[in-house]
Protein backbone atom coordinates (compact mmCIF):
# COMPACT_ATOMS: atom_id res chain seq x y z
CA UNK A 1 0.00 0.00 0.00
CA UNK A 2 2.87 2.33 0.82
CA UNK A 3 4.35 1.67 -2.61
CA UNK A 4 0.98 2.36 -4.22
CA UNK A 5 0.48 5.62 -2.31
CA UNK A 6 3.99 6.73 -3.19
CA UNK A 7 3.41 6.18 -6.90
CA UNK A 8 -0.16 7.39 -7.09
CA UNK A 9 -0.29 10.74 -5.35
CA UNK A 10 -3.37 12.10 -7.03
CA UNK A 11 -3.78 15.65 -8.27
CA UNK A 12 -7.13 17.43 -8.64
CA UNK A 13 -7.40 16.48 -12.33
CA UNK A 14 -7.08 12.77 -11.52
CA UNK A 15 -10.22 12.89 -9.39
CA UNK A 16 -12.01 14.82 -12.14
CA UNK A 17 -11.11 11.98 -14.55
CA UNK A 18 -12.44 9.37 -12.09
CA UNK A 19 -15.66 11.40 -11.72
CA UNK A 20 -16.07 11.78 -15.50
CA UNK A 21 -15.56 8.03 -16.00
CA UNK A 22 -18.06 7.12 -13.26
CA UNK A 23 -20.61 9.62 -14.55
CA UNK A 24 -20.37 8.56 -18.20
CA UNK A 25 -20.52 4.86 -17.22
CA UNK A 26 -23.65 5.58 -15.17
CA UNK A 27 -25.34 7.60 -17.91
CA UNK A 28 -24.51 5.02 -20.60
CA UNK A 29 -25.72 2.20 -18.35
CA UNK A 30 -28.97 4.09 -17.80
CA UNK A 31 -29.31 4.58 -21.56
CA UNK A 32 -28.64 0.99 -22.56
CA UNK A 33 -30.24 -0.93 -19.69
CA UNK A 34 -33.42 -2.63 -20.80
CA UNK A 35 -36.12 -2.84 -18.20
CA UNK A 36 -38.83 -4.51 -20.26
CA UNK A 37 -39.20 -8.03 -21.59
CA UNK A 38 -38.30 -8.35 -25.28
CA UNK A 39 -40.75 -9.07 -28.10
CA UNK A 40 -38.37 -10.75 -30.53
CA UNK A 41 -34.77 -11.77 -31.08
CA UNK A 42 -32.97 -10.63 -34.22
CA UNK A 43 -29.87 -12.41 -35.50
CA UNK A 44 -27.53 -10.66 -37.92
CA UNK A 45 -24.13 -11.39 -39.40
CA UNK A 46 -22.05 -8.61 -40.97
CA UNK A 47 -25.01 -6.27 -40.57
CA UNK A 48 -27.31 -8.59 -42.59
CA UNK A 49 -30.31 -10.06 -40.76
CA UNK A 50 -30.30 -13.87 -41.03
CA UNK A 51 -33.17 -14.69 -38.70
CA UNK A 52 -35.77 -13.35 -36.29
CA UNK A 53 -37.81 -15.28 -33.72
CA UNK A 54 -40.77 -14.20 -31.60
CA UNK A 55 -40.43 -14.40 -27.82
CA UNK A 56 -41.18 -16.06 -25.47
CA UNK A 57 -40.07 -19.41 -26.90
CA UNK A 58 -38.28 -22.61 -26.01
CA UNK A 59 -35.83 -23.54 -28.77
CA UNK A 60 -32.24 -24.20 -29.82
CA UNK A 61 -30.99 -23.01 -33.20
CA UNK A 62 -27.58 -24.21 -34.44
CA UNK A 63 -25.66 -21.43 -36.24
CA UNK A 64 -23.50 -23.81 -38.25
CA UNK A 65 -22.52 -21.58 -41.21
CA UNK A 66 -20.45 -19.16 -39.14
CA UNK A 67 -16.62 -19.20 -39.06
CA UNK A 68 -16.94 -20.42 -35.44
CA UNK A 69 -20.21 -22.41 -35.24
CA UNK A 70 -22.32 -22.06 -32.09
CA UNK A 71 -25.87 -22.59 -30.88
CA UNK A 72 -28.51 -19.99 -30.04
CA UNK A 73 -30.52 -21.08 -27.01
CA UNK A 74 -33.88 -19.43 -26.32
CA UNK A 75 -35.43 -20.09 -22.92
CA UNK A 76 -38.58 -18.02 -22.46
CA UNK A 77 -37.48 -14.38 -22.74
CA UNK A 78 -33.81 -15.25 -22.14
CA UNK A 79 -31.45 -15.71 -25.09
CA UNK A 80 -27.89 -17.05 -24.88
CA UNK A 81 -25.15 -18.55 -27.05
CA UNK A 82 -23.73 -21.97 -26.20
CA UNK A 83 -21.37 -24.59 -27.67
CA UNK A 84 -19.17 -21.77 -29.00
CA UNK A 85 -16.10 -22.90 -30.92
CA UNK A 86 -14.14 -19.63 -30.97
CA UNK A 87 -10.95 -19.29 -28.87
CA UNK A 88 -12.30 -16.68 -26.41
CA UNK A 89 -15.85 -17.93 -25.55
CA UNK A 90 -16.58 -14.36 -24.38
CA UNK A 91 -20.19 -14.34 -25.55
CA UNK A 92 -20.85 -17.67 -23.79
CA UNK A 93 -19.35 -16.40 -20.53
CA UNK A 94 -21.49 -13.29 -20.89
CA UNK A 95 -24.59 -15.34 -20.06
CA UNK A 96 -28.13 -14.70 -21.21
CA UNK A 97 -29.71 -11.46 -22.40
CA UNK A 98 -33.32 -11.07 -21.33
CA UNK A 99 -34.37 -7.43 -21.70
CA UNK A 100 -35.48 -5.35 -24.68
CA UNK A 101 -32.52 -3.47 -26.20
CA UNK A 102 -29.93 -5.89 -24.77
CA UNK A 103 -27.60 -7.67 -27.16
CA UNK A 104 -24.94 -10.35 -27.37
CA UNK A 105 -22.01 -9.55 -29.62
CA UNK A 106 -19.62 -12.14 -31.05
CA UNK A 107 -16.74 -10.31 -32.71
CA UNK A 108 -14.96 -13.36 -34.23
CA UNK A 109 -18.18 -14.31 -36.05
CA UNK A 110 -19.28 -10.68 -36.60
CA UNK A 111 -22.54 -11.94 -35.12
CA UNK A 112 -25.07 -9.74 -33.36
CA UNK A 113 -27.99 -11.13 -31.35
CA UNK A 114 -30.32 -8.28 -30.47
CA UNK A 115 -33.46 -8.36 -28.35
CA UNK A 116 -35.93 -5.93 -29.83
CA UNK A 117 -39.07 -4.21 -28.68
CA UNK A 118 -40.89 -4.75 -25.45
CA UNK A 119 -43.63 -7.31 -25.13
CA UNK A 120 -44.66 -6.75 -21.55
CA UNK A 121 -43.32 -4.98 -18.53
CA UNK A 122 -41.01 -7.30 -16.62
CA UNK A 123 -41.26 -7.78 -12.89
CA UNK A 124 -40.80 -4.48 -11.11
CA UNK A 125 -38.67 -4.84 -8.01
CA UNK A 126 -38.96 -2.07 -5.42
CA UNK B 1 21.75 8.41 -27.88
CA UNK B 2 19.33 7.62 -30.67
CA UNK B 3 20.56 4.01 -30.87
CA UNK B 4 20.00 3.69 -27.13
CA UNK B 5 16.42 4.95 -27.48
CA UNK B 6 15.76 2.65 -30.43
CA UNK B 7 17.06 -0.42 -28.66
CA UNK B 8 15.02 0.42 -25.57
CA UNK B 9 11.90 0.82 -27.76
CA UNK B 10 12.59 -2.62 -29.29
CA UNK B 11 12.90 -4.08 -25.79
CA UNK B 12 9.67 -2.34 -24.81
CA UNK B 13 7.86 -3.78 -27.85
CA UNK B 14 9.01 -7.25 -26.85
CA UNK B 15 7.81 -6.58 -23.29
CA UNK B 16 4.41 -5.46 -24.63
CA UNK B 17 4.07 -8.71 -26.61
CA UNK B 18 4.92 -10.80 -23.56
CA UNK B 19 2.44 -8.83 -21.44
CA UNK B 20 -0.37 -9.26 -23.96
CA UNK B 21 0.39 -12.99 -24.11
CA UNK B 22 0.26 -13.24 -20.30
CA UNK B 23 -2.97 -11.28 -20.39
CA UNK B 24 -4.53 -13.75 -22.82
CA UNK B 25 -3.88 -16.50 -20.25
CA UNK B 26 -5.81 -14.60 -17.58
CA UNK B 27 -9.24 -15.11 -19.20
CA UNK B 28 -10.77 -12.10 -17.51
CA UNK B 29 -14.10 -12.84 -19.17
CA UNK B 30 -14.86 -15.31 -16.37
CA UNK B 31 -14.84 -12.43 -13.91
CA UNK B 32 -16.30 -9.71 -16.11
CA UNK B 33 -18.17 -11.17 -19.07
CA UNK B 34 -17.50 -8.47 -21.62
CA UNK B 35 -16.07 -9.37 -25.01
CA UNK B 36 -12.71 -7.74 -25.57
CA UNK B 37 -12.17 -6.70 -21.98
CA UNK B 38 -8.49 -6.97 -21.21
CA UNK B 39 -6.40 -5.46 -18.49
CA UNK B 40 -4.49 -3.69 -21.25
CA UNK B 41 -1.18 -4.46 -19.57
CA UNK B 42 0.70 -3.62 -22.74
CA UNK B 43 -0.52 -0.02 -22.30
CA UNK B 44 2.14 0.07 -19.61
CA UNK B 45 4.74 0.05 -22.36
CA UNK B 46 2.98 2.72 -24.45
CA UNK B 47 2.63 5.00 -21.42
CA UNK B 48 6.25 4.51 -20.34
CA UNK B 49 7.65 5.21 -23.83
CA UNK B 50 5.35 8.23 -24.21
CA UNK B 51 6.52 9.74 -20.91
CA UNK B 52 10.21 9.04 -21.58
CA UNK B 53 10.61 9.72 -25.31
CA UNK B 54 7.38 11.35 -26.53
CA UNK B 55 5.03 10.78 -29.42
CA UNK B 56 7.57 10.01 -32.21
CA UNK B 57 8.66 6.89 -30.33
CA UNK B 58 5.36 5.87 -28.70
CA UNK B 59 3.46 5.66 -32.01
CA UNK B 60 5.82 3.18 -33.76
CA UNK B 61 6.03 1.07 -30.57
CA UNK B 62 2.21 0.92 -30.40
CA UNK B 63 2.01 0.04 -34.11
CA UNK B 64 4.63 -2.71 -33.77
CA UNK B 65 2.91 -4.08 -30.66
CA UNK B 66 -0.50 -4.28 -32.39
CA UNK B 67 0.89 -5.58 -35.69
CA UNK B 68 3.08 -8.29 -34.16
CA UNK B 69 0.34 -9.25 -31.68
CA UNK B 70 -2.12 -9.71 -34.55
CA UNK B 71 0.48 -11.52 -36.68
CA UNK B 72 1.58 -14.01 -34.03
CA UNK B 73 -1.54 -14.61 -31.98
CA UNK B 74 -4.79 -12.74 -32.42
CA UNK B 75 -5.48 -12.56 -36.18
CA UNK B 76 -5.88 -9.62 -38.60
CA UNK B 77 -9.23 -8.39 -37.21
CA UNK B 78 -7.66 -7.77 -33.81
CA UNK B 79 -5.12 -5.39 -35.40
CA UNK B 80 -7.80 -2.82 -36.24
CA UNK B 81 -9.44 -3.07 -32.82
CA UNK B 82 -6.21 -2.82 -30.87
CA UNK B 83 -4.58 -0.18 -33.10
CA UNK B 84 -7.67 2.08 -33.05
CA UNK B 85 -7.71 1.69 -29.26
CA UNK B 86 -3.99 2.37 -28.99
CA UNK B 87 -4.21 5.49 -31.20
CA UNK B 88 -7.05 6.96 -29.11
CA UNK B 89 -5.20 6.15 -25.88
CA UNK B 90 -1.89 7.65 -27.08
CA UNK B 91 -3.55 10.82 -28.35
CA UNK B 92 -5.36 11.52 -25.06
CA UNK B 93 -2.35 10.57 -22.91
CA UNK B 94 -0.11 12.83 -25.03
CA UNK B 95 -2.51 15.79 -24.69
CA UNK B 96 -2.72 15.29 -20.90
CA UNK B 97 1.06 14.91 -20.52
CA UNK B 98 1.75 17.97 -22.68
CA UNK B 99 -0.91 20.39 -21.49
CA UNK B 100 -2.24 19.00 -18.21
CA UNK B 101 0.88 18.14 -16.22
CA UNK B 102 0.07 20.68 -13.51
CA UNK B 103 -3.34 19.23 -12.71
CA UNK B 104 -3.09 15.56 -13.77
CA UNK B 105 -0.59 12.97 -12.48
CA UNK B 106 0.55 9.76 -14.15
CA UNK B 107 -2.43 8.06 -12.47
CA UNK B 108 -4.96 10.27 -14.26
CA UNK B 109 -3.08 9.99 -17.56
CA UNK B 110 -3.13 6.21 -17.25
CA UNK B 111 -6.86 6.03 -16.42
CA UNK B 112 -7.75 8.36 -19.28
CA UNK B 113 -5.57 6.25 -21.60
CA UNK B 114 -7.23 3.01 -20.50
CA UNK B 115 -10.70 4.52 -20.99
CA UNK B 116 -9.84 5.85 -24.45
CA UNK B 117 -8.29 2.51 -25.38
CA UNK B 118 -11.60 0.82 -24.59
CA UNK B 119 -13.60 3.53 -26.36
CA UNK B 120 -11.43 3.16 -29.47
CA UNK B 121 -11.88 -0.60 -29.52
CA UNK B 122 -15.66 -0.23 -29.16
CA UNK B 123 -15.69 2.38 -31.97
CA UNK B 124 -13.76 0.00 -34.24
CA UNK B 125 -16.16 -2.83 -33.32
CA UNK B 126 -19.19 -0.58 -34.00
CA UNK B 127 -17.85 0.33 -37.46
CA UNK B 128 -16.87 -3.27 -38.23
CA UNK B 129 -20.20 -4.76 -37.07
CA UNK B 130 -22.24 -1.77 -38.36
CA UNK B 131 -24.17 -1.48 -35.12
CA UNK B 132 -24.29 0.82 -32.11
CA UNK B 133 -25.30 -2.14 -29.91
CA UNK B 134 -21.65 -2.74 -28.95
CA UNK B 135 -21.71 0.57 -27.02
CA UNK B 136 -23.81 -1.33 -24.46
CA UNK B 137 -20.51 -2.79 -23.20
CA UNK B 138 -18.99 0.63 -22.67
CA UNK B 139 -20.25 1.30 -19.08
CA UNK B 140 -18.49 -1.81 -17.70
CA UNK B 141 -15.38 -1.07 -19.78
CA UNK B 142 -15.24 2.54 -18.51
CA UNK B 143 -15.53 1.36 -14.90
CA UNK B 144 -12.86 -1.28 -15.54
CA UNK B 145 -10.54 1.38 -16.96
CA UNK B 146 -10.39 3.07 -13.51
CA UNK B 147 -8.96 -0.20 -12.13
CA UNK B 148 -6.68 -1.02 -15.08
CA UNK B 149 -5.48 2.59 -15.29
CA UNK B 150 -4.56 2.47 -11.59
CA UNK B 151 -2.70 -0.84 -11.92
CA UNK B 152 -0.78 0.40 -14.98
CA UNK B 153 0.13 3.72 -13.36
CA UNK B 154 1.40 1.91 -10.25
CA UNK B 155 3.66 -0.21 -12.48
CA UNK B 156 4.68 2.59 -14.86
CA UNK B 157 5.77 5.12 -12.20
CA UNK B 158 8.78 3.12 -10.89
CA UNK B 159 9.66 2.07 -14.47
CA UNK B 160 9.72 5.69 -15.65
CA UNK B 161 11.79 6.72 -12.62
CA UNK B 162 14.35 3.95 -13.14
CA UNK B 163 14.65 4.38 -16.91
CA UNK B 164 14.86 8.18 -16.83
CA UNK B 165 18.03 7.82 -14.72
CA UNK B 166 19.71 5.61 -17.29
CA UNK B 167 18.78 7.52 -20.46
Amino acid sequence: MKHLRHNLRGKAGDYVIVAVLLLSAGLLFWGFAGREAPRSVEISVDGQEIGRYTLPAQAEYPLADLPYPCTLVIDGYAVALSDTTCPGHDCEHGGAADAGGESIVCLPNRLLIRLTGSGKVDTVVQ
Amino acid sequence: MKARKLSLCALMTALALVLSYLESLLQLSFLIPVPGLKLGLSNLVTLTVLVLYGLPYALPVAFAKCFLGAFFANGPMSFWFSFTGALCAIFVMWVLLRYGKRVVSLWGVSMAGAAMHNLGQILAAAVSMQTAAVFGYLPVLLLASIVTGTVIAAAAAPMVRALSKTT
